[in-house]
């Protein structure tokens, strides 16, 4: 297994790098600057336990395993969120900017939540990845450590399954 | 104009994380296009943003790895349950095979009697192999293969100073941990608390061929490194059976030696401080 003193530089390592873009990512999915902040912490403390229980090599592609990582974070918070009823999810940002659809982003995170009750995590990913993130095909298999074919099968399944509703209200974020 | 790029490709842009290809295109589609421009300028706005307090961060993160730690040491009996089985067969195996060795001295490759190896109370070694996805507890005189990564747990009853290095069959030392040369860094390593201590990065196996040993001297007052080196130098050179016993007690401390056997492969042996 690796070393905790390896784990520990690695972990520093992308933090120095990703940190400001797995912000942007949580903000982004969460419109709380300080729950996003929360759930960047996440991710690397998550990264450290998965990099202490295994010995794969350092080289692996890091960006999307940490978004991989960061979207299960930021879908549990979103639930916990929505279980607890501590946060009107509608009025959650108010720093970011106005520039890109802000409308749409309430909106999407209004629906993401509805989803969640109808779609297992993975499908969920798939989403995020595809509608939010806008990663292709190839980087969402890449991400999720899944074939391509995966994801298009699955892609495919959920248009099938949610009809237009993802296209109409997840397409234009 | 191209089509445009999603928000992950665009990240990617920004921190200057894409194959040229992609670098070229994504900079090619923003000189034209307006919203890609924006989304690019509020992700660089949120990730300054984070970044005003980066210090508290990481300050923040290596504090709840620590406690990760912390948590990770609490569990460790219930992880390897498996080995609180094995440890103790492992441990009255390792008994009989002393006692045997006792009864039957043999000169190994090494230049070490059997019976001179010692294995003192105060000070635990516990060696743990990485084969592949296998992990096993590596016994003394066991055979082990190029690749196979070892995992030093050290058990000292006190603070004090460790050195630990590796001995082959024609007398050359190695030094493992501080893995930096003795004459470069005299120091051992400082052991700041008594009990379990893991070393770090773990220790690979190279197709060397031959018998080795690993040697690890505790002292609770610091030493030269250099000078113990090459004690346990001469020590493997000289014919005096009880020089293994009295090198740890002149010294002040506590010695034990691990044998084991490499992989056969032809390759040529070099000097100097390697791994094993």
């Amino acid at each position: 297994l690796r070393s905790v003193l390896e784990s520990r530089r690695l972990v520093e390592e992308l933090h120095k790098k990703y940190a400001g873009a797995m912000y942007d990512k949580c903000l982004y999915m969460l419109g709380d600057r300080a729950e996003a902040e929360d759930a960047v912490q996440e991710v690397f403390i998550r990264a450290y336990r998965l990099l202490l229980a295994s010995d794969e090599p350092t080289h692996f592609s890091r960006r999307p395993w940490l978004y991989r990582i960061a979207t299960f974070i930021c879908l549990h918070m979103l639930r916990t969120r929505r279980r607890k009823g501590t946060r009107p999810i509608d009025s959650a940002d108010g720093n970011q900017s106005p520039v890109v659809n802000q409308e749409n982003r309430t909106h999407y995170r209004q629906l993401l939540t509805k989803l969640q009750d109808s779609l297992d995590e993975r499908s969920l990913a798939i989403l995020i990845a595809h509608f939010i993130d806008g990663m292709t095909q190839a980087e969402i298999a890449e991400s999720l450590g899944i074939s391509r074919r995966a994801v298009v099968k699955r892609l495919a399944g959920l248009r099938r399954r949610m009809g237009e509703q993802i296209e109409s209200e997840l397409g234009h974020v | 104009m191209s089509e445009c790029f999603g928000r992950y490709k665009l990240t990617g842009w920004v921190l200057d994380d894409l194959d040229p290809d992609s670098m070229r295109a994504v900079g090619d589609h923003l000189e034209s296009c307006e919203h890609c421009h924006r989304i690019v300028e509020e992700i660089q706005a949120n990730m300054s943003a984070y970044q005003e307090n980066d210090d508290d961060h990481l300050q923040a993160l290596q504090t709840a790895m620590e406690t990760v730690d912390r948590e990770q040491a609490g569990r460790q009996p219930a992880r390897l349950s498996g080995w609180q089985i094995w440890v103790p067969v492992a441990t009255a195996a390792l008994a009989i095979a002393v006692i045997l060795w006792q009864v039957l001295p043999q000169k190994t490759d090494l230049g070490i009697e059997d019976d001179q190896i010692q294995f003192k109370g105060s000070i635990g070694l516990q060696v743990i192999a990485q084969r592949g996805q296998r992990q096993f507890e590596v016994w003394d005189g066991q055979h082990l293969e190029p690749g196979d990564r070892l995992r030093l747990i050290v058990t000292t009853p006190s603070a004090g100073f460790l050195t630990v290095f590796s001995l082959d069959s024609q007398g050359r030392l190695s030094a493992l941990f501080p893995g930096s040369h003795p004459s470069s860094q005299p120091a051992p390593l400082h052991l700041v608390q008594p009990g379990r201590h893991e070393l770090p990065d773990a220790v690979q196996m190279d197709n060397l061929p031959g018998e080795e040993a690993l040697v690890v001297f505790f002292a609770r007052e610091s030493f030269d490194r250099q000078s113990v080196h090459q004690r346990i130098r001469s020590v493997v050179s000289s014919s005096d059976r009880d020089e293994w016993k009295r090198m740890p007690r002149e010294r002040g401390g506590s010695l034990i030696v691990l044998r084991f056997k490499k992989g056969t492969s032809p390759s040529q042996t070099e000097s100097g401080d390697q791994q094993p």
